[in-house]
Formats: C-alpha cells, sequence, structure tokens
C-alpha cells in the first residue's frame, strides 16, 4: 500500500500565499492565483512526485514559514549566514503584510547560496505548473493547443506558418 | 500496425492479476522502451517464446488529452520530476509507461555518427563498425517511417530559427523523425494525439505482441534469478498503480533476460541486487546531453506550440559538442524557464504567442554517477557539469541569441540567472565574456546514457559489445546505458539498432542460448 501524501492547512495557506505574489491578480489579464485552489492541486500534483520532492516541498515550505526568524539571527549560527543577505524581517511568513513578503521572496529568488535558490526555484516551478494548467488562464495567454483537435492544421483554425511559407517559396510537401 | 493491436485489451494489467504466477519462457525482457520493445520483437520474430514485463502503465490516443500536466502524472516516472544532484541540478523527464520514454520523447531519429562508432573502435570498446550497423537502421527506418520533418509541418517556431541561420550562413536541416500521418499538433512530448509518432507502443510493442510476445505492464522487475553464472529468469510483483489493492508476486523462469529499464533505473537496479559489478563500473560514467532553453519573443505572433516542435536542426556547431535543436513545449513547462517574478512573469506570458524556443544540447564530458543509497526511496543521481561543458553552454547559448536576434526576435530569454533577458545582439557577446557561475544554469536533460558500458575489457566495462554482461552469462543490457561515451545526437535510434544488433547475434548463436 503506498503512503497517502498530504499537506497541512498551514502548508497549504503557505502555497496559496506564495503563489499570490508569484502570479499575482491583476495587470494584462486578470486571474490570479488566488482565484484557483493552489494547494489544493500543488498537493495533488506533488502526491506523485518521488520521496526526495515531497521532503523537499515541506522543507521548502517550513523555510518559508520561518525564514524571516532566521533572518533576524535568532539561530545564531545560520542568522549570522542570512542577516548578511537578507534584510531583517520579523515574523512568520504568513503574519506578515504584502509588501513584506514580496520583499523577502525577492531576495530569496536572488540570493547567492545556490541550495536556498532552488528551493524557491522548485516551489515556483510547482505552483506555475499548477496555475498554467488551468484552462481559464491558459485561455488568458491566448494558448488553445489543450483543445482536442486544434492543431495548426485543422481546417477554420489560423495556420500562420503555412502563409508564411508559401510567401517565403519554402513551398508545401504533400 | 497501429490499428491492428489494441494496446489496453492486449497488454496485461493490475486488474487482470489475482493470484502469484509462476511463467517459462525463453526470454523475458524488463522494460518495454527503445531497447526492449526491439528486442523483444526481435525474438518474438524468431519464434521465442516472450515476456516483457514493463513497470509503468499502457496508454493510448484517448488518453493524450494535450492536459501536459495531466499527462506528466500518469506518463512520466515521478511526474517528470527526476532530478540529479549538483551546482546546478538537472531535470531529467523520464517516460514510465508501455513504449518507455519514446512514448514521451520528440521523435527525432538519428543513428550512431559515424565518428562517435570509430571513437569506440579506437579506444578498443567494441569492433563493431558504421557498415555492421547500417542494416539494422535501415530496417528500424522502414519500420517506423523515419524521414525528414517537411517544411508544412514545421511550425512556426523552427522557421524562424532557420530564418536566422539562414541569413547568418549557418548550416542546418529538417530533423529526421519516426512519424505517420503527422497533423503538427505540437504534443509529440506528452503522448502523440493522433498517433502519428511511431513510438515503441504504436510500433514495436504492438509488433512484438502480433508474433506472439506476451506484455505485463504494471510489473515491476525485483530480481534477476542466476544459477551457475547463468541468469536463468526473474522475480517481479504486479502493483496497483492506485497504490490500493494487494501485490501479486510474479516468477519468470527464462533462458535469456535482458535487462531494459533505461540508464538510470537498469544501474539502480543492478547496485540493488548487487549484480554485474566486478568491473565497479555500474552506475558511473554517466552521461546526459545536458541542454538549455534559449527563449525569444517576436513582435509578430508566433504560435510556437502549432507544428512539430523538435522539427529542426542547426549543426554549425556540431564540432565543438553543440547542436541545436527546435523544442517548445506548453505553458505550464515552460513558464519557470522565463524570466521574471510576478507582474513581470506575468507580462511574458501574456504574450506566449508571440514567443519562439529553441534548445542547445552538449554532447558532454561530463561524467555523473547512479548510485543505490540505503534507506534512499530511489537512485542518488550525481551530475556536477565540468568546465569543458560549461563553456560550450556559453558559446551555444551566445550562438542562439544571436541567430535568434538575426531572425528578428525583439528580445531572448538565456537560462543564465545573472544574464537573463538580451535586447540587442552585441549584448550576447557578454555571455562568453562574462565570468558566470555553473549554478545560475537552469539545465534539462532528455538522452541519459552510459552508466551500464559495454567494453571488450571486463574490468572496465558491464557488458560485452554484443551487449552480454561479463560477469552473468545469458543476461543482457539493451538500453541506452550501455553506450560508453555520450552521442552527440538524440540517441532512441542507436539503442534500438544496438538492441537490434544483441537479438541478432543471439538469434545466430541460438544453440549456445537455447539449448
Amino acid at each position: 500500500m503506498k503512503k497517502e501524501f498530504h499537506l497541512s492547512a498551514k502548508q497549504k495557506e503557505l502555497i496559496a500565499l506564495f503563489a499570490d505574489h508569484s502570479m499575482p491578480k491583476g495587470g494584462p489579464y486578470e486571474l490570479g492565483a488566488r482565484d484557483l485552489p493552489m494547494g489544493d492541486r500543488v498537493e495533488a500534483l506533488a502526491a506523485i512526485c518521488a520521496d526526495e520532492v515531497k521532503l523537499s516541498l515541506k522543507i521548502t515550505l517550513f523555510l518559508l514559514e520561518w525564514m524571516s526568524w532566521y533572518l533576524c539571527g535568532k539561530f545564531l549560527v545560520m542568522g549570522l549566514v542570512f542577516v548578511f543577505y537578507f534584510p531583517a524581517f520579523s515574523g512568520r511568513f504568513t503574519r506578515m503584510n504584502y509588501d513584506q513578503r514580496e520583499k523577502l521572496l525577492r531576495h530569496w529568488r536572488d540570493h547567492p547560496v545556490y541550495l536556498l535558490r532552488s528551493l524557491f526555484l522548485s516551489l515556483n516551478s510547482l505552483c506555475q505548473m499548477v496555475y498554467f494548467s488551468d484552462a481559464r488562464v491558459l485561455e488568458a495567454i491566448s494558448y488553445d493547443g489543450h483543445k482536442q483537435g486544434v492543431n495548426a492544421f485543422t481546417p477554420g483554425t489560423p495556420a500562420p506558418s503555412k502563409e508564411l511559407l508559401a510567401s517565403q517559396g519554402l513551398g508545401v510537401r504533400p | 500496425m497501429s490499428e491492428a493491436v489494441s494496446l489496453k485489451s492486449s497488454v496485461r494489467q493490475y486488474k487482470d492479476f489475482s493470484k502469484d504466477e509462476d511463467v517459462q519462457v525463453d526470454v523475458a525482457v524488463i522494460g518495454s522502451g527503445a531497447g526492449g520493445a526491439v528486442f523483444a520483437n526481435e525474438m518474438a520474430g524468431a519464434g521465442r517464446s516472450v515476456l516483457v514485463v514493463e513497470e509503468g502503465r499502457p496508454y493510448e490516443k484517448p488518453d493524450f488529452n494535450r492536459d501536459a500536466v495531466d499527462i506528466s502524472m500518469k506518463l512520466y516516472r515521478q511526474a517528470g520530476i527526476t532530478v540529479a544532484v549538483g551546482a546546478p541540478g538537472v531535470l531529467i523527464p523520464l517516460g514510465k509507461t508501455v513504449g518507455g520514454t519514446t512514448t514521451i520523447n520528440s521523435g527525432t531519429c538519428f543513428r550512431t555518427p559515424d565518428e562517435v562508432v570509430e571513437g569506440w573502435r579506437k579506444s578498443g570498446q567494441t569492433d563493431v563498425t558504421s557498415a555492421e550497423l547500417e542494416p539494422f537502421f535501415e530496417r528500424i527506418e522502414k519500420t517506423l517511417n523515419i524521414h525528414p520533418v517537411t517544411y508544412d509541418i514545421m511550425g512556426r517556431n523552427n522557421i524562424l530559427f532557420k530564418e536566422g541561420a539562414d541569413k547568418l550562413g549557418h548550416s542546418g536541416f529538417p530533423l529526421k523523425r519516426n512519424y505517420s500521418g503527422c497533423m503538427g499538433s505540437g504534443h509529440c512530448a506528452f503522448g502523440c494525439p493522433e498517433n502519428a509518432k511511431m513510438a515503441m507502443n504504436l510500433s514495436y510493442i504492438p509488433m512484438s505482441i502480433q508474433k506472439g510476445a506476451k506484455v505485463w505492464a504494471d510489473t515491476r522487475a525485483t530480481q534477476i534469478l542466476h544459477k551457475n553464472g547463468k541468469a536463468v529468469g526473474l522475480e517481479a510483483v504486479t502493483e496497483d498503480p492506485e497504490g490500493k489493492g494487494r501485490s501479486y508476486k510474479v516468477r519468470v523462469s527464462a533462458k535469456i533476460v535482458a535487462l531494459a529499464g533505461g540508464t538510470i533505473p537498469s544501474p539502480y537496479f543492478l547496485l540493488g541486487n548487487h549484480l554485474c559489478n566486478s568491473s565497479g563500473t555500474v552506475g558511473k560514467n554517466l552521461r546526459l546531453h545536458p541542454a538549455a532553453k534559449v527563449m525569444a519573443m517576436f513582435e509578430e505572433p508566433v504560435y510556437g506550440w502549432r507544428g512539430v516542435p523538435q522539427s529542426y536542426c542547426v549543426d554549425e556547431l556540431h564540432h565543438d559538442g553543440i547542436t541545436l535543436e527546435g523544442f517548445f513545449v506548453p505553458p505550464p513547462m515552460v513558464a519557470f524557464a522565463l524570466p521574471g517574478f510576478g507582474m513581470e512573469h506575468k507580462e511574458i506570458m501574456a504574450n506566449f504567442k508571440h514567443l519562439a524556443g529553441f534548445g542547445v544540447m552538449v554532447h558532454d564530458s561530463t561524467a555523473g554517477r547512479v548510485r543505490n543509497v540505503p534507506f534512499m526511496p530511489g537512485p542518488l543521481i550525481q551530475y556536477q557539469i565540468n568546465d569543458l561543458d560549461f563553456e560550450r553552454f556559453k558559446k551555444g547559448v551566445a550562438f542562439t541569441a544571436r541567430t535568434w536576434f538575426a531572425a528578428g526576435a525583439k528580445k531572448v530569454f538565456t537560462p543564465f540567472h545573472s544574464i537573463k533577458i538580451l535586447e540587442k545582439p552585441e549584448e550576447a557577446d557578454q555571455i562568453e565574456k562574462a565570468r558566470l557561475k555553473k549554478d545560475e544554469l537552469e539545465l534539462i536533460a532528455f538522452h541519459p546514457m552510459g552508466t551500464c558500458q559495454f567494453g571488450k575489457n571486463p574490468k572496465k566495462s558491464v557488458v560485452n559489445p554484443d551487449l552480454e554482461t561479463h560477469d552473468l552469462k545469458n543476461f543482457f543490457v539493451v538500453d541506452g546505458a550501455v553506450f560508453p561515451t555520450s552521442l552527440g545526437v538524440n540517441p532512441q535510434q542507436s539503442i534500438m539498432g544496438f538492441s537490434m544488433r544483441a537479438a541478432a547475434r543471439i538469434n545466430e548463436n541460438s544453440g549456445k542460448y537455447f539449448a
């Protein structure tokens, strides 16, 4: 029997907050990550990933919640390292305001320590995979490749490559 | 061919098991990808009883629903998130389904380059020649209808890059692929929704079933049975893909056992079973063909997802160990490769139809390793890119960026963290000149090879040039793990060719193996 994988409500909240910064509402199109059940969907995706990925996700979420405490130097050894690279924040991620979270995440993204940066990238990638697989988001970015039967060569579908090829004399082979 | 055999109705699955099984066959094959499927077909064609055990599930056209994430969860090992540890880490998407990675690859086919075969000969690893391999490659090409991508299905993404390369005088050509009736759906890497890509699930597996071979899906090999230095079968477990039901034990007695699990799973399996490692080389010499994405933004709509994503190759830098091939994947799979965070990223994604992509693939000299570490649930893959290969990436990315600008790109997005966006061609120079750190590079790899390399010397290799293990008679490794170096080109046809040659050698010496 396989062991089932679950995220806690707190972990899902962290994902939702993180995703809200990664894919914010508004801008070129309205839909943001906060409009989707990000926590549940990331949980479903992570459930079939390798155990290392699941563990890494949980560590990353733990780090995300408590990172600001490290940054304040509350843990001596780690704190000395982190305080050097991050501005000081206080409080848990879930209790920060939007601007504080944004600032923290941007520092984390560009952190010179590869391991830390890669944890950020992993979490961001998981959230982006989930967000950009939603049909409404795909429609908002004018992507139609997910629709059955639609491709470059289905009648009625714009096929710019064919027209451009013809105009360039490249020809169309049978 | 593809319509003749329904995969789901002819492949035995977990639901078809109700008790432990004990069977006897001539040939047992582990894995149904490029190596295993061809080997099974050749053996079945010679009148042998064959059983293929495959860890993954069978999927068919209706399952290929163009939802990239859903497909990744079903057809890819660990949802496509297999990672080699290093700085940078390398993402290695691997197939886990009937047909193996051929079901979810781009379909690009190359014969093993002459210079690579010659290199193996010169280093004394094999006596095989390109001429000897030719009839095998010809048969595969005929069976899988391997031919160049025609311009009408190439798609604007690849055409644009071709235009840029032509302007700069760089050589290139349409790639050869295994396809028939392609409509340019653009979903090769997520199961062809038109049944046009002649992957193993639509070709050699149905062919071998028609010849009498049996294929058991949801069945994971656990052990090789051997006696007096000779393989005599295998043990496996059939597991509920939902993870709910009980598992069934499968015991297969066979005269020949072929391992075709793939370059990562095969050495992991051997190391876990303490088999065939008298040379100490199992799992070592991992080659990946690491690749990096170079995306570009155009004024005109490109609709990069329409047409065959990997249809054109620029080989101008081939002799420097760098090959450029087209790529394009759906938004969930490419969003993370684009720069920016939050609103900047959203602005780029909002212009998704204006994006184009080409890949830089390196014929790597780096050697990584696959380990079986106690208490770790899967293989530990280590791969730390070396200086030579890193310099190749800098050169290849700068070259690709210049080509995109020549094609009319307004912006180019590089895979380097600190130089993410280029806005004019001259800025590509800074990639080659800058002191970049290796861990700034985002890498992905699709062609693992080399972890059970062939060779004449049993002290330095795992299998002999005919792919039989040095340590255990009647036990063969017939997947990409056997190549002693990377190939510099997509390996699926080479894997098929060497697997077919190994089967031919067995059939030539059938008295030795089947007496």
